[in-house]
C-alpha cells in the first residue's frame, strides 16, 4: 500500500461505505463488495468515479475488476497514485 | 374502436432528412457517426456521435420566432411539417379537426440548459440568458409544433419518458385516434445532442469510441445521437376517403415498468411488455416478421433484450435489427425513428441492416441482418423501446 | 360515468400527508442561499433521509424523493395490482441536479469526473420511475413535461389509460422541487411569485370500484392559444367541458385558479368572469409550485361538494380546464 493511501485508509473506507451504502463497522478489508455486500456493477462504476474525483487521479476502467474488496481499493488507488 | 394508420412520415436524422432520404440511407446502411461538434469535447479520450449536420431550421420553422424554440423543438417542428407534407395534408385541413400532438424526449431543452449552466458557473446566475431560460421547458417541443402549424384544438403533450418516449408518444396518439378523441395525431420524438447525456454514458463506460455495434461480440456501447421523427396518424377510414398513401397500420402497443432497477433492464419485464403489445395488436408471436430492437449496443442491454425476445418468441425469433447502429442513440427520438424505419420497411419491402457488424455475440442469439439490407415482404413489425427508470414501450405495426 | 378520484395525498410547506395539507398552515421559509427572492414555501417537514432512509437516496434528486414520498403516503388507501400505473407531470425535472452534473463536468480537472449515479436522477422521468421502483408499481409509467398544464395532462392521459384498459388504476400527479437553480430560471423568465415546492397525487380509477369516489372527472379540455388570445381559448375550453357534461356555467360552485400575476392571471380572470363560483387559490397557502399547481388545485377542490373547475395556463401558450363533480 502506498503511503498516501495508508494515511487516508479510514477516509477511503468511509467513501467506499458511503457509495455502497453500508455501515463502516460491518466491513472488513476482505469482505467482497458484490458477493458479501450486495453491490451491483453500477455501484462499482460509481465507486471508481468517486475515487477518481476524491483523489484527483485517473484510474483505468479495467481496474474495476480489481475493486472487489477494500484491500483491492487500496491496491488500485496505490497503483494509480504511483503511476 | 377505429383502425389507425400512418399516412405521413417526417424525419430529421444524421443519415438523412425527409422520409425518402431516410429510407434510402437505411437501405444503404449509412452511418451517421462523426466527431462531436455540438459541445466542447476537450478532455474526453474519445467523442464520436451521430449529429445532424446542415440542418436549416428556418426552412421549417416559419411562424414561431426561432429564438423561442431550442434545437430539439426545431427538430420536432421540422419533422411535423415534413409529415404533414408527406401525408398531402395542409395546415388548414388539420385546423378544422380535433387532434393530438405528442412529442417524446429525453433531454428536452438540455442543450440550452447546459449553456445556462455554463453562464451560472462562470459568470454567476445573474448572467443567464432570459431568452434561453424561457424556451428551456420541454413542453415547448409539442406546443412548438402546434403553434407553428396554427393548431389550436389539439391535445398537446411532451412525453418525457427518457429513451422510450417516442414509442410512448406514438401509443398516446394511437389511443386518441382509435377512441375517437382525436381525428389525427402528430406524434413522435425529438432530442438534441447534449453534453450531459454524453458525459453520463461516457462515465458509465458505455460509449463506443468509434461506432455503434449492437449484438456484436466486440460492442462497447452507444454513440449519442440527435434527430427527430414525427408520424401523422389518422383513422383508416379518412385515409381511404381521401385516397391517401398508407405506409402502415398501428396494430397496438404495450407499456409497463420494470419497477426494479434504475438503469439495468429486467428481462422478464421487457418480455412481458412485448407480450402486452402483441396481445393489444391481436397478433401471435409467430406472425411477427421483424423486430426493430432497442439495440443500444451496450453489453447489458443487448443480452437482456435478446433474452427477453427469445422468451417471448422462442428459440427462433424473427430477424432483429438495430437502427441505432446507423443513427446512434437519439434518446427520446430513438423509438420514433425506429417506428419510422419500420413503416418505411413495410412500405418499401426491405429490412434495414445492423451495420458495423463483424462477429455475432453468441449470447444474443438472433439474426441481426448484418451490414446489408435485405428485401423482404413485411406484414407485422415490432418496435422496441426501453428506458432508464425501467420504462418499456413496444409498438406493433402492420401492413395495410 | 367518467373515471373517479378515490384517494389523494400531498407533500408541501404545510407538511407531509393529506391531513397536514387540510390543516393548511401558511408557512413560508426565509431563504439564506443566494437565490433571488427572500422566502419560499419549502416542504421542510419532508427530510429525505428520515422519510425514505439512507439506502438508495444518496444521489437522489429532491423531485424523485418527493414523488417516492407522496406515492408512499397515498398507497395505503388504495389497492394496487400489476397494471397500476404512475403518471407524473414536471416542468424540467430536477434542474438543480442537471446544473450540478454539468457544473462538475465543466469545472473539474477531467470533464468526466462526475458522479455517474446522478445521471439517471437528472432525467425528467426519474420521479415517476423511482416512485414505481420503491413501491413496485409495474403498470404504465409515464412522465409528461406539461409545465403548468401538468395537472390537466396527467388526468387526461390517465383517463385514456383506463379507457383503453392499459391500467386498472393510475396514480396521477406532479412534483416540483424548490432549488436555487429553479429560482434563478424563474427569475430570468420574469416570474415574481413566491416559489413553493411540493407534490400532490390522486388515485384515478374507473367508476364502480370498492372505494367510494371523492370526485368524478367529467372532462378535460385544452387549447393552444395560437393567436395569443389566452382568455378566449380558456373560455372555449370551459364551454366545451360544461357542454359535454350537460351543465351550465352557473352550476359551477367552486373554481380553483392557477395564475398569480401578469397576463396569464388577467386572462384567467377574464375567462372566468361569467362564473358565479367561489374562487380558491392554493398558491396562497403553498406558493407557486409550478407543475404541481394543477394537482394541488384538484385536491383543494375535493373539499367543496358540487361542480368544480380547475383552470391552467402555461406561458408556452396552452390553456385548459378540468370539470369535476365533487361528492359530499
Amino acid at each position: 500500500m502506498n503511503a498516501a493511501v495508508a494515511e487516508r485508509a479510514d477516509e477511503i473506507k468511509e467513501l467506499v461505505c458511503r457509495v455502497l451504502e453500508i455501515e463502516p463497522e460491518k466491513v472488513s478489508d476482505t469482505d467482497l463488495f458484490t458477493e458479501d455486500l450486495g453491490a451491483d456493477s453500477m455501484k462499482l462504476i460509481e465507486l471508481l468515479a468517486n475515487l477518481e474525483i476524491e483523489f484527483d487521479v485517473e484510474i483505468d476502467e479495467d481496474e474495476i475488476e480489481r475493486l472487489v474488496n477494500l484491500r483491492g481499493v487500496y491496491d488500485v488507488l496505490s497503483a494509480a497514485l504511483d503511476a | 374502436m377505429r383502425r389507425v394508420v400512418i399516412t405521413g412520415i417526417g424525419v430529421v436524422s444524421s443519415i438523412g432528412t425527409g422520409a425518402a432520404a431516410f429510407a434510402r440511407a437505411l437501405r444503404e446502411g449509412r452511418s451517421g457517426a462523426r466527431p462531436i461538434g455540438a459541445f466542447d469535447t476537450t478532455g474526453f479520450a474519445h467523442a464520436t456521435g451521430c449529429e445532424v449536420v446542415g440542418f436549416e431550421p428556418e426552412r421549417w420553422v416559419r411562424n414561431v420566432p426561432l429564438d423561442e424554440v431550442g434545437r430539439a423543438a426545431r427538430f420536432a417542428i421540422a419533422s411535423a411539417r415534413m409529415a404533414l407534407d408527406d401525408a398531402a395534408l395542409t395546415e388548414e385541413e388539420l385546423r378544422r379537426r380535433p387532434g393530438l400532438v405528442s412529442i417524446g424526449t429525453t433531454d428536452g431543452g438540455s442543450d440550452d440548459g447546459e449553456r445556462l449552466a455554463a453562464s451560472y458557473v462562470h459568470s454567476g446566475p445573474e448572467s443567464m440568458d432570459p431568452v434561453a431560460a424561457r424556451r428551456l421547458p420541454a413542453s415547448t417541443l409539442a406546443t412548438g409544433v402546434a403553434r407553428e402549424l396554427g393548431l389550436s384544438d389539439v391535445d398537446v403533450s411532451t412525453i418525457a419518458t427518457a429513451c422510450a418516449a417516442g414509442n410512448y408518444a406514438i401509443g398516446n396518439g394511437f389511443d386518441a385516434v382509435r377512441t375517437g378523441e382525436a381525428d389525427f395525431a402528430l406524434c413522435g420524438g425529438a432530442d438534441a445532442m447534449c453534453r450531459m447525456t454524453f458525459t453520463g454514458f461516457y462515465r458509465l463506460g458505455a460509449v463506443d469510441p468509434d461506432g455503434c455495434r449492437p449484438f456484436d461480440v466486440n460492442r462497447r456501447g452507444i454513440l449519442t445521437g440527435e434527430g427527430g421523427a414525427v408520424l401523422l396518424l389518422e383513422p383508416l377510414e379518412s385515409a381511404l376517403e381521401r385516397g391517401a398513401r398508407v405506409y402502415a397500420e398501428i396494430l397496438g402497443y404495450g407499456l409497463n415498468c420494470d419497477a426494479h432497477h434504475q438503469v439495468a433492464p429486467d428481462g422478464d419485464s421487457v418480455r412481458r411488455c412485448m407480450e402486452l403489445a402483441l396481445a393489444d395488436a391481436g397478433v401471435g408471436p409467430g406472425e411477427v416478421d421483424l423486430i426493430s430492437a432497442h439495440g443500444t449496443g451496450t453489453k447489458a442491454n443487448d443480452v437482456t433484450e435478446c433474452g427477453a425476445i427469445r422468451g417471448a418468441f422462442g428459440d427462433r425469433p424473427p430477424r432483429t435489427v438495430s437502427v441505432k447502429s446507423m443513427l446512434g442513440h437519439t434518446m427520446g427520438a430513438a423509438s420514433a425513428l425506429g417506428a419510422a424505419a419500420c413503416a418505411l420497411g413495410i412500405e418499401h419491402g426491405f429490412i434495414p441492416p445492423t451495420i458495423n457488424h463483424t462477429e455475432k455475440d453468441p449470447d444474443c442469439g438472433i439474426d441481426c441482418v448484418p451490414n446489408t439490407a435485405v428485401e423482404a415482404e413485411l406484414r407485422v413489425v415490432q418496435n422496441n423501446a426501453l428506458a432508464f427508470g425501467g420504462n418499456n414501450a413496444v409498438v406493433v405495426l402492420g401492413k395495410r | 360515468m367518467g373515471p373517479v378520484i378515490t384517494a389523494w395525498s400531498a407533500i408541501s410547506s404545510c407538511g407531509v400527508g393529506s391531513a397536514a395539507f387540510e390543516a393548511g398552515l401558511v408557512r413560508p421559509s426565509p431563504l439564506d442561499d443566494e437565490s433571488p427572492g427572500a422566502k419560499a414555501f419549502l416542504a421542510s417537514d419532508f427530510v429525505v433521509r428520515e422519510a425514505l432512509g439512507t439506502k438508495g437516496t444518496g444521489s437522489m434528486d429532491r423531485s424523485s424523493a418527493l414523488a417516492v414520498g407522496v406515492v408512499g403516503e397515498l398507497l395505503p388507501a388504495v389497492d394496487v395490482d400489476a397494471r397500476t400505473g404512475v403518471v407524473l407531470g414536471t416542468t424540467s425535472g430536477s434542474s438543480q441536479t442537471q446544473l450540478e452534473f454539468t457544473r462538475d463536468s465543466l469545472t473539474r480537472r477531467k470533464p468526466y469526473f462526475v458522479n455517474p449515479a446522478s445521471m439517471p436522477f437528472a432525467l425528467m422521468n426519474s420521479a415517476a420511475g423511482q416512485a414505481a421502483i420503491w413501491h413496485k408499481l409495474t403498470g404504465p409509467n409515464t412522465t409528461i413535461a406539461g409545465g403548468r398544464m401538468s395537472g390537466l395532462s396527467v388526468l387526461r392521459y390517465g383517463a385514456r389509460l383506463l379507457a383503453t384498459g392499459r391500467s386498472s388504476g393510475v396514480v396521477c400527479g406532479a412534483v416540483e422541487e424548490y432549488s436555487p437553480t429553479r429560482a434563478w430560471l424563474e427569475h430570468h423568465r420574469g416570474a415574481t411569485t413566491v416559489l413553493g415546492e411540493g407534490a400532490a397525487v390522486v388515485f384515478l380509477e374507473p367508476a364502480g370500484t370498492a372505494r367510494p369516489p371523492l370526485a368524478e372527472v367529467l372532462g378535460v379540455a385544452t387549447r393552444v392559444a395560437v393567436d395569443g388570445g389566452a382568455a378566449g381559448a380558456l373560455a372555449a375550453c370551459l364551454c366545451r367541458v360544461l357542454e359535454r357534461a350537460g351543465a351550465e356555467a352557473e352550476d359551477v360552485r367552486t373554481v380553483a385558479v392557477s395564475a398569480q400575476e401578469g397576463e396569464l392571471a388577467d386572462a384567467e380572470r377574464t375567462a372566468l368572469a361569467r362564473l358565479r363560483a367561489s374562487v380558491v387559490d392554493p398558491a396562497e397557502v403553498i406558493g407557486d409550485v409550478g407543475a404541481a399547481t394543477g394537482p394541488f388545485q384538484v385536491v383543494t377542490l375535493l373539499r367543496s361538494p358540487g361542480l368544480a373547475v380547475a383552470t391552467a395556463l402555461d406561458p408556452d401558450g396552452t390553456v385548459g380546464c378540468v370539470l369535476l363533480r365533487v361528492l359530499s
